[in-house]
């Protein structure tokens, strides 16, 4: 049973750039950061293989962020999961499944502080319907229409979880 | 007890050359992809240390990949070489002998991904690495092979080590 297990960690460097309007590489103070901007809705790509220590259930995904400058208002975040399979997906096509909505949330009050937001997903269709031992995409946009922050949100880490 | 669990995963970009006939990095619709020949046996090294919630027994590796053609016959071979603490010297390769797939259909969508695996027992197949320690393993497409009838080349995604 995974429950509570942390499934997959992925980190700035782990970014498949999609072909347009995807976040930058970016450091601050050292830390490998993925700059969204603040108008555009850019987007992150992270692959793995589901590890065999899930159980089948939910996934929270966490996103831990800081704002560039902006020490008020809301930064939101929307994620979707694209299982490539074992003969399920042609990879020269996408197929994301829908958007699910990290709802925007007040930035911290210091710029270089790192908050830490989450989105539980059902199994099964909002999943994509990714099984044990199957590769798949995680694409993380930041949800320009929905957030209020000024400049850019800085993503720190994606961490999946079994619900 | 640690078996069936996932020990590590690797991505197309995780792979490491060797010196000569090395599978190349690409990109397919902006996958990460490591393209190997149809014609040369190319490989492609990953390197890691044997988690310690690896109990022991025998290992599995999984390999994710689409091709680009939509018929043929595939065949892949993976060797581990033990790192270890003390027991191999770097400056020479030490990789255990060589494990084969199946012979591999591919999918009828050159995009589709299949994933192939290849079974290996504990001791001398798995080079005898005992958790804790560094290793790498080595994934070679046997394209001189006369059953591998692929054309084209094939595309590697992922690798999954996982306890069997």
């Amino acid at each position: 049973m995974a429950s509570g297990d942390s499934l997959l960690t992925f980190k700035p460097y782990d970014n498949e750039p999609p072909a347009a309007t995807f976040a930058t590489l970016d450091t601050r103070n050292g830390h490998p950061v993925l700059d969204f901007d603040t108008t555009t809705g850019e987007s992150a790509v992270f692959s793995a293989v589901l590890p065999r220590n899930y159980a089948g259930g939910g996934i929270t995904v966490y996103v831990h962020y800081s704002a560039t400058s902006a020490v008020t208002g809301t930064i939101g975040w929307l994620i979707a999961f694209e299982r490539i399979g074992d003969g399920s997906q042609d990879i020269d096509a996408d197929g994301f499944a829908a958007d699910n909505t990290l709802t925007a949330a007040t930035v911290p009050a210091t710029s270089g502080n790192v908050d830490i937001i989450n989105v539980a997903v059902t199994d099964g269709a909002n999943i994509d319907s990714i099984a044990v031992g199957e590769g798949f995409r995680l694409r993380v946009t930041r949800d320009v229409a929905n957030d209020t922050a000024a400049g850019d949100a800085e993503l720190i880490a994606v961490e999946i979880k079994e619900t | 007890m640690a078996s069936t669990n996932t020990l590590i995963i690797w991505r197309a970009q995780d792979g490491r050359p060797p010196s000569a006939n090395g599978a190349t990095f690409d990109l397919r619709n902006v996958h990460p992809v490591l393209d190997f020949d149809d014609a040369t046996d190319e490989s492609v090294d990953f390197e890691g240390v044997l988690p310690r919630n690896y109990a022991g027994g025998g290992v599995t590796v999984y390999i994710h990949y689409c091709d680009e053609a939509i018929a043929g016959v595939l065949l892949w071979q993976a060797a581990f070489e033990r790192i270890g603490d003390g027991s191999q010297d770097i400056d020479a390769d030490g990789f255990a002998a060589t494990q084969s797939s199946a012979s591999l259909t591919v999918p009828a969508t050159s995009g589709n991904v299949d994933i192939a695996s290849i079974a290996f027992t504990d001791g001398a197949q798995i080079d005898s690495i005992a958790v804790g320690e560094a290793f790498r393993l080595r994934i070679n497409r046997d394209a001189n092979n006369i059953l591998d009838t692929l054309v084209g080349d094939a595309n590697l995604l992922f690798v999954e080590l996982q306890e069997t």
